[in-house]
């Protein structure tokens, strides 16, 4: 039922099912216009590979470089994803692939790894991720201990694997990773044309990075038609959320101009309206782009690895049938009956360029409603305790959401399970304290150990129809031994979001918060030294003070003098007072 | 008229009399106007009564006018009589004024009180009897005089005042003089007293006789000195200071350096430092490759055939002038007697001791030929000797030709082997052949000897074969790339061609080593930007690549050629297909058209026939037909790059070479490697050692040992494997991680931190040390000289 309410990616859904065992490699891309002059544009490319070829390290279009790390490190399936930004789900509607090709704030990482006990599991997931960050050159081996999870009920592998085998789910998350240019160009390196033909040829860092939000999946999995017919398949997934305006600014010039006053388009309707005072009007049309601006390069061509078949409608466009687009000699259009959706067939080997001029907008390709909203943010105030508070808004006023929600917290955020409270506001705004309980039906946790493993919440909630359930606890802040504090301590230490489930395990919809700054409390990282220094010098004091007592002779300054005067410095001193009276004794004859 | 009373001022007579005519005719107007006259008349007198009384009116507003303007005249004049009035009457104030003034003044200096009235003046009487000549003078210069006088006699009288306080101020300097030469009498007595006292206590000791000078003298000196010294220390204060300095001396040599050292030293396990750098220098372990080669005789009779094994040997060791590496021949197991060689061998009986069989020559009679003809079976380790049965050596004979010949072909077969041992040994060990001069005088088949008597090209290839193949490992990774700059080829029949050309090979090497092979296709491949592009040469019809460039070829930042995880080297083979435009490509010098890259791997550039038509492109899939040529290629490159030696023709022959050869470069650099680690844990004393290092280093020299026993005994699988475990120990001791240190804390670094606490404490610690050490000294010559 979900799916079915997002029409355009059932119809991908169903496009690449048709596809599937016909070809070995196949890629796509889909654009789709989102309000506020922004582009959606989510690329796909699949390839696969035979389960006996791959076992035997025969790679064709499969990367070796991916798969020789598989076959090291036991992998079954493996999910890899890099996100940048934030998806603004009010303007933007649910989330492309329902969030299934969605990660974390920074880089996210979950696999099926076949070990026979736990340990052996992990061994093998650190040569995982060892591996891995060499490969992504993203610094995916601090996924450690602390921050790798087993969750129960949130992941279910979406490839078939033989009942026997002894699979371990691992997931780490990284959420304070950057993610940029370094992690794209070994990501294009692994599709079989390399960025260089077909779609691909769009993905450049300097526009891919510069987007509002970009999400970039790689998974792996196998899938079998019979037990013993089985593929290997990759897919990669680059999906992106481009600011028109922003994106069609000059390369050579990027930095943004103000319009001159002629261009503005005021409401002169405003009271306040003026020469210097200008209300801006909502633009009624759309504005005009082409390919080639906002990426700054055109599709060259296609990327000749599938047969003829899968070579067809590649690029797919959703934007009302009457609106009039331009496109490049050669490709033919098709028109879907949806009458919001048109695909591309492209020619082999001429570049293609798909031109949108600007058009008074009629009527608009529908947004679908996100079945549920989450927030999540860290409350109260100090450096030594916090709380969390999770917000979860069903908009629908007929159905309940039942969905899982999955957190993992680091060891240095202690929370306390039993402040976990939850109040609910209806429609009607007033809030309601209900017992927890009555939410959630079910929970696994696993707590934290200092330094060995973070805190692993798994949730099973359910929200009311046309309401808001609010969950809160509290939690305490850890303070760090010395040497753990980053570089950067003063910044803050990030909580990785939290990740909500909905839906089967056929279907399901994927949605991810903001990820978290964690104040701690950072010491002055001088402190040693100065700790070292200052009791050295009263030490120091001390030793001397009660050393001279004990060692010292005791006289008069009578006698002091006179013994001064014995001794050589004594006489020195009295040479060197009588050499200076008598050089003044002349200069003042002199005077 | 009331008015007329009161107005009497002639000059407003005429005014009121107007006035009163005007009243007339106004009333004369009013008559006029009555309005019971109703006459017609009445307009025409009306207006001349009118006009008559405007006259009137004009004449009075001009009467009035004057009036006005002559109030306006008497009133300035009034206001300027009465200015004068008011200047005369302030005229007369001031005179007042000045009158009282001076009044005031007169009776002011009337009663002026001055002084001379009041000076104390002896009284007139007196004066007048003093001086009566005055008595006539008024009283005026009288008291001119009289305060004259007295100015006089005051004159006078303070004088002597000033002459008596003179006096008494010398009074009291001399008084003050007496005083302090009484103090100074005091002092002198007291040291006086303690000088006669010591000396007087002194003298009671020595009990001889002073001059009664002494004390005097002394009291001089004090006296200029006027100064006390303090009282000579107790000899119990003196013990009890160096009590305290020797106290603290100890807690801190005790104490505190003990701690110091414990907490500060690094764990460094103890190394046989010894053995490692003798195994190092090859004193341990000098390698020997004793080859046993078997002979079979099967038309021979015994006798005959230990006769001609023994002339044969005798040849080859005439022949052999490379001590190390010896050839022993044997009869086979059906013949029992064994070369004399050989007593060692078949003592040891035992079939897992026994040495291998390096080659197996079997002598085989031939009716038809005159000299005898060998051959060298490609498969198997077998050399087949032929020879006319003539030729069977008689037992007198010393030296037969057929011995020779064997002799020969034996000595031709191991000749590369022997300069591969020889250049293996003498770059292991450059300067042993300088250093170990005298000592090895006496023994001329160094390896330098032998690499001198082989031809210098032979050298040269085997020097480079050397330098190209790679380091031993047990596990290689094989990587087949097939790179393509555009988008086809894109498949290959590579699973067939590997297991057709690869496969034979990697089994034949499984006693050496493991390994692993993976595929893969990579499209738009392009060249490194800045690398040499190809040039069409005409001449050649072909696009062609510099020698000098093919270090450039391999694109290695945007080729994925990434090393396979896991342990052990990756041998990467590209399999590189021209763009159509480009093709084909050949290597200018040669037109070779493929390489080696020195431990790294091969190049092969297939140039695949282009299909035609107006766009000329590469075939989309690569047969195994067509990959042929490449993969053979190929598995020449594997086995150059695997080090081994190119003659003879027989594989299991260069297999068998090759094990030796692997068995002595393990050897050389483990024993190297232990070399290194002694050297380094000699010159970096600040490097921990920890345990396991130790052990390994035990692990490796034990497994160097047996190796080289094996060695000797011409066990080379063994040998191999022994020297396999030594390298891998030896390794893994030489790149220990705990030995680096991760926080390293240099000793300048630590003292700089604590010195605030070691520089004030050091300092008075040390100089107490050193004043108590020099009275020490001082009190010892004191005491030196007197007994």
């Amino acid at each position: 039922m979900i799916v079915l309410s997002f029409p355009f990616l059932f119809l991908l859904v169903a496009f690449s099912s048709l596809t599937y065992a016909t070809s070995d490699y196949h890629e796509s891309l889909v654009l789709q216009p989102l309000p506020q002059s922004s582009l959606l544009a989510s690329f796909n490319f699949r390839s696969n590979a035979s389960q006996s070829s791959f076992d035997e390290r025969n790679y064709r279009h499969f990367p070796r470089a991916l798969g020789q790390i598989l076959q090291h490190a036991h992998t079954e399936e493996l999910h890899l994803r890099f996100t940048t930004g934030r998806w603004d789900a009010e303007s933007w509607g649910s989330r492309p692939w329902n969030g299934v090709k969605e990660g974390n704030t920074g880089v996210e990482l979950w696999a099926w790894i076949d070990a026979t006990d736990d340990q052996e599991a992990f061994a093998k997931w650190i040569t995982l991720t060892q591996s891995l960050s060499g490969l992504f050159c993203a610094s995916l081996n601090f996924i450690d201990s602390t921050r790798t999870t087993r969750p129960v009920a949130s992941f279910a592998p979406t490839g078939d694997h033989s009942v026997s085998s002894n699979l371990h789910l691992l997931h780490g998350t990284l959420p304070g990773e950057v993610v940029c240019t370094e992690n794209l160009t070994p990501f294009l390196k692994l599709l079989p044309c390399k960025g260089k033909a077909g779609v691909a040829s769009l993905l450049d860092g300097h526009k891919l990075f510069d987007a509002s939000w970009q999400s970039m999946s790689v998974d792996i999995r196998r899938v079998c038609s019979r037990p013993d017919d089985c593929l290997v398949q990759i897919e990669q997934t680059v999906d992106i959320v481009l600011d028109l305006e922003r994106s069609k600014r000059p390369r050579d010039n990027p930095i943004p101009r103000p319009v001159s006053n002629e261009q503005l388009v005021c409401d002169t309707s405003k009271p306040y309206h003026g020469e210097d005072t200008c209300y801006p009007l909502e633009k009624t049309s759309e504005g005009g782009w082409s390919l080639s601006e906002i990426f700054g390069r055109t599709v060259s061509g296609v990327c000749p690895l599938g047969d003829s078949q899968s070579a067809e409608e590649t690029i797919c466009l959703r934007v009302p049938h009457e609106r009039g687009v331009a496109i490049s000699d050669g490709a033919v259009e098709i028109r879907k009956p949806d009458g919001f959706t048109r695909c591309y067939t492209l020619q082999p080997s001429s570049a293609f360029d798909l031109v949108m001029p600007e058009q008074e907008a009629t009527t608009h390709v529908p947004l679908d409603e996100p079945v549920l909203r989450a927030e999540r943010t860290i409350v109260g105030h100090g450096v030594e305790r916090g709380g969390m508070r999770i917000i979860f808004d069903n908009p629908s006023d007929t159905d309940a959401v039942e969905f899982m929600y999955f957190e993992t917290l680091p060891w240095f955020l202690r929370p306390y399970v039993h402040t976990l409270q939850a109040t609910t506001t209806g429609r009607d705004g007033v809030r309601r304290q209900v017992p927890s309980s009555q939410f959630i039906k079910e929970t696994f946790y696993r707590p934290a150990i200092d330094r060995e493993r973070g805190t692993q919440l798994e949730l099973a909630l359910s929200v009311p129809a046309a309401s808001i359930v609010t969950l809160t606890y509290h939690f305490e802040k850890a303070i760090l031994r010395y040497t753990e504090y980053p570089p950067d301590a003063n910044r803050g230490f990030n909580v990785a979001p939290a990740v909500i489930k909905l839906g089967g395990h056929e279907n399901p919809i994927y949605i991810r918060t903001t990820s978290l700054l964690l104040p701690l409390p950072t010491p002055d990282f001088s402190m040693p030294y100065n700790v070292i220094i200052l009791t050295s010098t009263v030490i120091a004091l001390a030793f001397g003070s009660i050393f001279n007592l004990l060692v010292r002779r005791f006289v008069s300054v009578e006698e002091a003098a006179a013994l001064n005067s014995q001794s050589l410095k004594g006489r020195l001193a009295g040479k060197v007072i009588a050499f200076r009276d008598r050089i003044k004794g002349k200069s003042s004859k002199v005077e | 008229m009331a008015v007329r009373e009161i107005v009497t001022d002639s000059s407003l007579l005429p005014v009121l009399n107007s006035s009163a005519e005007t009243r007339e005719q106004c009333e004369k107007l009013l008559a006029v106007l009555d309005p019971l006259n109703e006459s017609s008349d009445i307009v025409l007198a009306a207006s001349r009564e009118q006009k008559q009384l405007f006259a009137y009116l004009a004449r009075l507003r001009g009467l009035n006018r004057d009036a006005i303007f002559r109030v306006r005249e008497t009133k300035q004049s009034t206001a300027e009589a009465r200015q004068e009035i008011d200047r005369l009457h302030l005229q007369l104030q001031n005179l007042y004024y000045e009158q009282r003034h001076l009044t005031g003044e007169i009776a002011a200096c009337e009663s002026y009180d001055h002084k001379y009235l009041s000076l104390p003046l002896i009284p007139v009487d007196e004066f007048l009897s003093l001086f009566p000549d005055h008595q006539d003078l008024d009283a005026h210069e009288l008291m001119m005089t009289r305060i004259n006088h007295e100015h006089a006699e005051r004159e006078k009288l303070e004088q002597a005042r000033q002459e008596l306080l003179k006096r008494k101020q010398a009074l009291i300097a001399e008084n003050n003089k007496r005083k302090e030469d009484l103090a100074n009498l005091d002092q002198d007595l007291e040291r006086f007293i303690d000088h006669a006292l010591v000396m007087i206590s002194k003298n009671e000791d020595l009990a001889s006789s002073q001059t009664p000078s002494t004390p005097a003298n002394d009291t001089m000196s004090s006296k200029t000195g006027a100064r006390r010294l303090p009282p000579p220390e107790t000899p119990e204060a003196i013990q009890t200071r160096f009590k305290v300095i020797a106290a603290f001396w100890a807690v801190i040599i005790f104490l505190g350096f003990p701690i110091w050292w414990k907490t500060t030293s690094i764990y460094r396990a103890r190394l046989p430092i010894q053995d490692m750098v003798e195994g190092a220098d090859g004193k341990a372990c000098r390698p020997v490759f004793p080859l046993e080669i078997r002979f079979e005789t099967p038309s021979l009779p015994e006798s005959e055939a230990y006769h001609l094994l023994r002339t044969t040997q005798h040849t080859l060791d005439d022949l052999n002038e490379f001590s190390a590496h010896h050839l022993r021949l044997k009869l086979s197991d059906d013949h029992t007697i064994a070369s004399d060689q050989d007593i060692l061998g078949q003592s040891q009986s035992a079939t897992d001791r026994k040495a291998d069989i390096t080659l197996t020559v079997r002598l085989l009679p031939r009716e038809d030929l005159s000299t005898p003809r060998s051959e060298l079976h490609p498969d198997t380790t077998r050399l087949d000797v032929y020879y006319p049965p003539s030729q069977i050596p008689p037992p007198s004979a010393s030296s037969p030709p057929l011995s020779a010949y064997i002799a020969g072909e034996l000595q031709s077969l191991f000749t590369e082997e022997k300069a591969i041992f020889a250049q293996i040994l003498s770059d292991n060990n450059p300067g042993g052949a300088n250093t170990n001069g005298p000592s090895s005088a006496n023994n001329p088949q160094q390896p330098s000897s032998i690499l001198n008597s082989i031809s210098p090209q032979l050298a040269e290839n085997i020097s480079r074969r050397l330098r190209r193949s790679m380091k031993y490992a047990e596990t290689y990774h094989l990587a087949f790339s097939l790179f393509t700059p555009g988008s086809e080829p894109s498949s290959w029949d590579v699973k067939t061609a590997v297991e057709e050309y690869i496969s034979p090979l990697l089994q034949a090497f499984a006693p050496i080593s493991n390994f692993t092979v993976d595929t893969q296709v990579q499209l738009y491949a392009t060249f490194a930007p800045t690398a040499p592009r190809p040039e069409y040469d005409e001449a050649q019809a072909a696009w062609t690549l510099k020698k000098d460039d093919l270090s450039a070829f391999i694109n290695a930042a945007e080729w994925p050629l990434s090393p396979s995880i896991g342990s052990g080297p990756t041998i990467n083979f590209i399999l590189y297909v021209p763009a159509p435009s480009q093709s084909p490509m050949v290597v200018t010098e040669n037109r070779a058209t493929s390489w080696i890259i020195p431990q790294w791997g091969g190049v092969f550039l297939l140039n695949p026939p282009l299909s035609t038509g107006d766009h000329p492109s590469n075939p989309p899939h690569l047969s195994q037909e067509a990959l042929r040529p490449a993969f053979l290629t190929f598995s020449h490159q594997l086995l150059t790059l695997l080090g081994a030696p190119a003659t003879p023709a027989s594989l299991p022959f260069r297999l068998q070479t090759l094990i030796r050869i692997r068995a002595a470069t393990l050897l050389l650099s483990a024993s190297s490697t232990m070399g290194s680690l002694a050297r380094l844990t000699e010159s970096l004393p600040s490097i921990p050692i920890p345990a396991n290092v130790a052990t390994s280093v035990a692990t490796t020299l034990s497994h160097l040992a047996s190796a080289c026993e094996h060695l000797r005994e011409g066990r080379f699988q063994a040998a191999l494997a022994d020297a396999r475990v030594a390298e891998a120990e030896a390794e893994r001791s030489f790149f220990e991680k705990s030995m680096v240190g991760q926080a390293y804390f240099p000793d300048e670094h630590k003292v700089a931190v604590y010195l605030p606490l070691l520089g004030p404490i050091g300092v008075p610690l040390i100089v107490g040390l050193l004043k108590e050490l020099k009275k020490v000294v001082t009190g010892l010559k004191a005491k030196g000289p007197r007994p």
